[in-house]
């Protein structure tokens, strides 16, 4: 932009903030209270992770295929649908992942007949999510209210990113090669067990 | 062997044998290796599913040897007997038996009753030292690491595997295996019923024994102190609670048991009941599964664990399902079934199905002398032609069918005909005038692969409660939708209906539809599949209102009246004028008046006269 020129201030400050976002994502991380989403696209991306709990580090990380240290060590991997949507409460776009399981109360089967609402055009969705107890999700999906924040300024920057391949939505968890993984304690201790080398 | 992804149909004796040379055990290792370890064999009877068990047995145990322990597990014993005459002789294995029950003479009542109560430790103890046979008898011993350790070939049956859903983890650990391969040999094993109950007054008793036991001990060992913690906790765990966190129970220490039993026998006698491996499946068991009934009882579903890398050989059982019951969530790499997609048929094969709900259990009986007439003149047919006919019907209709067919068959002149349900090996089954009736739910019989003929004398159908109980098999009675069973289209097809609250799509509907296709029409196809109308030329007439998995037939009927129309098959009234009009012409032949004719046959002489111009 060519200094001594005047231009719209709101303008230049949201496209700054829009080149200087990390391209990492947030995951959504669902509990017993309601969380609110918009949906804006059907595009998701299909990623391999596994739940480890050491000490050092405890929650999901992605797998390092096709060599990966964890699924030697018998980790066991699970797959994942990453998902984008756009976070009423955060205000930004996070990736929700969903299981494989198609069972009446996992969150996929509740999922779907909100993509193809989205693929048939219809308007604006609000889902409203919670968990239940464990692997139980409770979901509803009604068109988003007049008035209500449809993220419009933050999903369109979001998916001509997406589009253009800078956004990756597996970057919403952790990837560790496996050099690092097996200084982590308890990863070392089962490489001895196992007898794994690098 | 790439898996299909379109429908093809391997039709006559060259394509079969073309397709046959693919079944090697080494493609079936290139599988294992391509597919994550879980392959589904999916062929109908008669396509050589027990020939590529064994290749896949010798291939593991002589070339490819990653595995250090091939488990076998069939579901009968005769069955068990067949694949080992069939074994290559050279290789080394151990048969898992079970209690010798015959042996054990006396002792057996007494151990039926600690084996329901799950009491079995005990009983070795109390009952095996005492029995004269003991020294000789290599059963109580035979799950020991001195027995089991560094043996890489082991059979059993599937019963195993339903007693203790964890077995392939025991046999792994007593072999002292790192690498399982477990065959599974029909897939039956995957429908049947995974739920299991700690009644309320068991698990009080189990925990008052325990605390007597301590109150006994100068000095508790960790795990016992252990055991009683967590029992006692498990007791006053309401759902949410036995869905949360992990349990635990510590190993089921030989000892320990025993005393427990000991102790609970002696405070509750036979209504006690040992827990400790009810609560060690409880902890494996699929956690949405587990709920607090509002009795108390505890209930969950206890999946059956067939380690890292198993093949299931199977009829039909569709791939989905088999991975459903093995892995409902969907974590693990999915299940490959190669096959799946291909249709098996000979050309020569005639399959008729009457597509009529009068063979249903509910109508047989008002429609039965119109269905086995029409059946017994078939038979009487074949015999006149030297054909072997299998019969089929439902197992409450057998003895019936049997004797109307046996009489009816004889007043047709068709000599000494003996309907045989059961002992086949005490009759001669080379005589079209043997007739075996097997009943629904058969399979493994290889007797008849000869025979020309199957016909269903009954249908079989399962209901929606059926339907309902093994696809709610692994849910809470909070996740159970109502499920109905529907007759669809022209030709008619069964469909399993579930009422979801909403719009969500699950895999409940096509679970339910794929329970009824196993439980239904698998059993049907598995029934007549003894005659193996998929490889061999034969006559087959089922009697299903539906469609049957993986048949095309050839023709279908309305009603036992079309099939008697198409078939040229008189009805019983035509069937005896027709008769007494032969016999009438013969006695015309002798000599003898119309009058006298008459009188003989017991008919007017107006109808000797429509005879004799009938001819």
């Amino acid at each position: 932009l060519p200094l001594g020129q005047l231009v719209d201030g709101l303008a230049l400050w949201d496209s700054e903030a829009a080149e200087a976002a990390p391209a990492s994502l947030e995951t959504v991380r669902l509990d017993q209270n309601e969380h609110f989403f918009i949906p804006f696209t059907t595009t998701m991306l299909r990623v391999t992770l596994h739940y480890v709990e050491f000490t050092a580090i405890k929650g999901y990380v992605r797998c390092n295929e096709p060599d990966c240290l964890l699924c030697r060590l018998g980790r066991r991997p699970d797959k994942r649908d990453l998902w984008p949507v756009y976070d009423v409460l955060a205000r930004a776009v996070a990736v929700l992942p969903i299981s494989p399981s198609m069972r009446p109360h996992s969150l996929r089967p509740q999922v779907f007949p909100a993509l193809r609402r989205m693929a048939n055009g219809e308007g604006l969705l609000l889902l409203t999510v919670r968990k239940g107890d464990r692997s139980k999700f409770i979901m509803s999906a009604s068109p988003l209210p007049e008035g209500a924040d449809d993220g419009r300024a933050v999903i369109g920057p979001f998916c001509e990113r997406l589009k253009a391949g800078q956004v990756d939505l597996a970057s919403a968890f952790q990837l560790i090669p496996n050099a690092e993984l097996a200084m982590i304690d308890g990863v070392t201790s089962l490489m001895k067990a196992k007898g794994v080398v690098l | 062997m790439a898996p299909l992804a379109v429908r093809h149909v391997v039709s006559g004796p060259e394509a079969l044998a073309k397709f046959r040379q693919g079944l090697t055990g080494e493609a079936v290792f290139g599988l294992l290796d391509q597919y994550g370890g879980c392959v589904l064999i999916s062929l109908p009877v008669g396509v050589g599913k027990t020939d590529l068990l064994i290749k896949v047995i010798a291939h593991a145990r002589t070339i490819d040897r990653r595995h250090d322990l091939v488990l076998v597990l069939v579901p009968r014993r005769d069955i068990l007997d067949e694949i080992l005459q069939k074994l290559p002789p050279d290789l080394n294995y151990i048969v898992l038996k079970p209690r010798p029950r015959s042996r054990c003479g006396t002792l057996d009542a007494g151990w039926i009753e600690y084996e329901t109560t799950g009491c079995a430790l005990l009983a070795r103890e109390e009952l095996c030292r005492s029995c004269p046979w003991r020294c000789s008898c290599p059963w109580p011993d035979q799950y020991t690491t001195g027995r089991l350790k560094g043996t890489g070939l082991v059979f059993g049956t599937q019963q195993h595997i339903v007693n203790n859903p964890r077995f392939v983890d025991q046999i792994r650990d007593l072999t002292c295996a790192e690498r399982v391969l477990t065959l599974i040999d029909e897939a039956s094993l995957l429908v049947k019923g995974a739920r299991r109950t700690i009644v309320r007054g068991d698990l009080q008793r189990f925990n008052h024994a325990q605390v007597v036991l301590l109150t006994q001990t100068e000095s508790p060992s960790s795990r016992q102190l252990a055991w009683i913690k967590l029992s006692e906790l498990i007791a006053e765990a309401d759902t949410i609670d036995l869905r949360q966190g992990r349990w635990r129970f510590p190993w089921v220490e030989g000892d320990w048991a025993t005393r427990i039993q000991r102790t609970g026998r002696e405070l509750y006698g036979s209504s006690f009941r040992f827990l400790g491996f009810d609560l060690h499946h409880f902890a494996r068991s699929d956690v949405l599964s587990r709920e607090r009934g509002g009795n108390g009882d505890i209930g969950f579903a206890s999946l059956s664990d067939l380690g890292d890398n198993f093949i299931i050989f199977s009829g039909s059982m569709a791939k989905d399902l088999a991975r459903y019951r093995l892995d409902p969530d969907h974590r693990r790499p999915g299940l490959v079934s190669p096959f799946q997609g291909l249709r098996f048929e000979h050309p020569g094969t005639e399959w008729s199905n009457i597509s009529s709900f009068a063979g249903a259990r509910k109508f047989f009986p008002r429609n039965a002398e119109t269905i086995l007439n029409f059946f017994v003149e078939m038979v009487a047919r074949n015999i006149r032609d030297g054909k072997r006919t299998l019969l089929v019907a439902k197992k409450i209709f057998a003895g019936t069918c049997a004797a109307y067919l046996e009489q009816r068959l004889r007043k047709l002149g068709a000599g000494r005909v003996q309907v045989a349900i059961g002992n086949w090996d005490k009759v001669d089954l080379d005589d079209p005038r043997i007739l075996p009736l097997i009943t629904y739910g058969i399979a493994g019989v290889n007797l008849f692969e000869d025979f020309d003929c199957a016909y269903c004398l009954t249908g079989f159908y399962i209901n929606q409660a059926t339907v309902a109980a093994a696809v709610h098999d692994l849910d809470a009675t909070e996740d159970r939708f109502s499920i109905r069973i529907q007759t669809l289209g022209h030709p008619p097809r069964r469909v399993a209906r579930v009422d979801l609250p909403d719009d969500r799509e699950t895999i409940s509907p096509h679970i339910a539809q794929w329970v009824l296709e196993q439980k239904e029409g698998d059993v049907v196809v598995q029934a007549v599949g003894r005659v193996r109308p998929f490889t061999k030329p034969r006559e087959v007439i089922t009697f299903q209102y539906g469609a049957l998995p993986d048949v095309r037939y050839t023709r279908e009927f309305r009603s036992i009246a079309q099939a008697r129309s198409y078939f040229g098959i008189p009805t019983r009234r035509q069937s005896e004028a027709e008769s007494r009009a032969s016999k009438a012409r013969r006695l015309k032949t002798l000599g003898l008046p119309s009058s006298r004719i008459a009188e003989e046959l017991r008919v007017s002489l107006s109808s000797i006269k429509r005879y004799l111009r009938s001819k």
